[in-house]
């Protein structure tokens, strides 16, 4: 069962989930993000996908354009080219945002407490979120972002 | 004056971001070193003298608590110091951390020149 304590405050997770992930990107992905209503889905996506362990539980998911996922690659690891990075590189990249942004909102939100979190899973294509998980979408510069946790699924 | 680097984690990709922020903050590093867990990196510490390490905390095999802990415990591995960098910035993980033998602590998403500051003030302190 959701934890209602939890969810009375969501508002506060997507506001978290919003700064937290203009945060994360800029400074470490050198990657521009604006807020969307409702991001549309490209065919092509790339996801990450963590399990944290603490008070509370749940799952926190990352889906990103291709195209946009090897910018965001070649940002990250300095590279001239995004054509030239192996799709293992892309979805280390991915992989380590999900970990960053993940870690980054149960920061904002819980300042103070502990929470284990799992390896990234990596995944072509978008996972479909839980009817109650906070979203937050973004459009980058040749793309989109979008990110959903759920809470004690 | 610059420095000798170990850095350790798992993702190939982060350990380049590191070397570069690096490179990017203006912290001179003559010889950048690699590992991609705590025990590639007492491997590697076998081989060659570092001035300081970096490195993460969850990574397979051994992590990096388990390698601030073995570096402390070990005679010529314990004057270098080690600055952990991660997500998990809570209270008392830091503490943990420090009190088994980490010299400091940068929590991502981190500026270059925090980086650079961290490790400067963790040499200075280790060196006077």
């Amino acid at each position: 069962m959701p934890d209602q304590a939890v969810l009375a405050n969501e508002q506060q997770w997507q506001e978290v989930l919003l700064r937290a992930t203009e945060e994360v990107m800029e400074t470490m992905f050198f990657s521009t993000v604006t807020s969307e209503e409702e991001a549309s889905a490209d065919r092509e996506m790339r996801s990450a996908q963590l399990r944290f362990k603490g008070d509370p539980s749940g799952i926190f998911n990352v889906s990103v354009s291709l195209g946009s996922a090897k910018q965001i690659a070649a940002n990250f690891m300095g590279a001239d080219e995004p054509a030239g990075l192996s799709e293992t590189e892309i979805g280390d990249v991915v992989g380590e945002m999900a970990n960053m942004l993940c870690g980054s909102v149960l920061s904002g939100v819980r300042s103070g407490a502990h929470f284990d979190l799992s390896h990234p899973e990596l995944r072509a294509g978008e996972s479909e979120p839980p009817a109650d998980a906070i979203r937050a979408s973004f459009e980058l510069e040749d793309g989109t972002l979008r990110c959903w946790l759920a809470i004690n699924p | 004056m610059a420095f000798s680097v170990l850095i350790v984690d798992d993702s190939p990709a982060m350990r380049s971001f590191i070397r570069r922020v690096i490179d990017l903050s203006g912290f001179e590093v003559d010889d950048c070193v690699e590992a991609g867990d705590g025990i590639e990196a007492l491997e590697k510490l076998e081989q060659r003298w570092v001035d300081i390490v970096l490195t993460d905390i969850n990574m397979p095999n051994m992590n990096g608590e388990q390698l601030v802990k073995e570096m402390a415990s070990h005679e010529m591995l314990k004057t270098v110091p080690v600055v952990v960098i991660s997500t998990d910035s809570t209270e008392t993980r830091i503490e943990r951390l420090m009190s088994l033998g980490a010299r400091g602590y940068v929590k991502k998403p981190f500026l270059p020149e925090t980086l650079r500051e961290e490790l400067e003030r963790v040499l200075e302190v280790a060196n006077a």
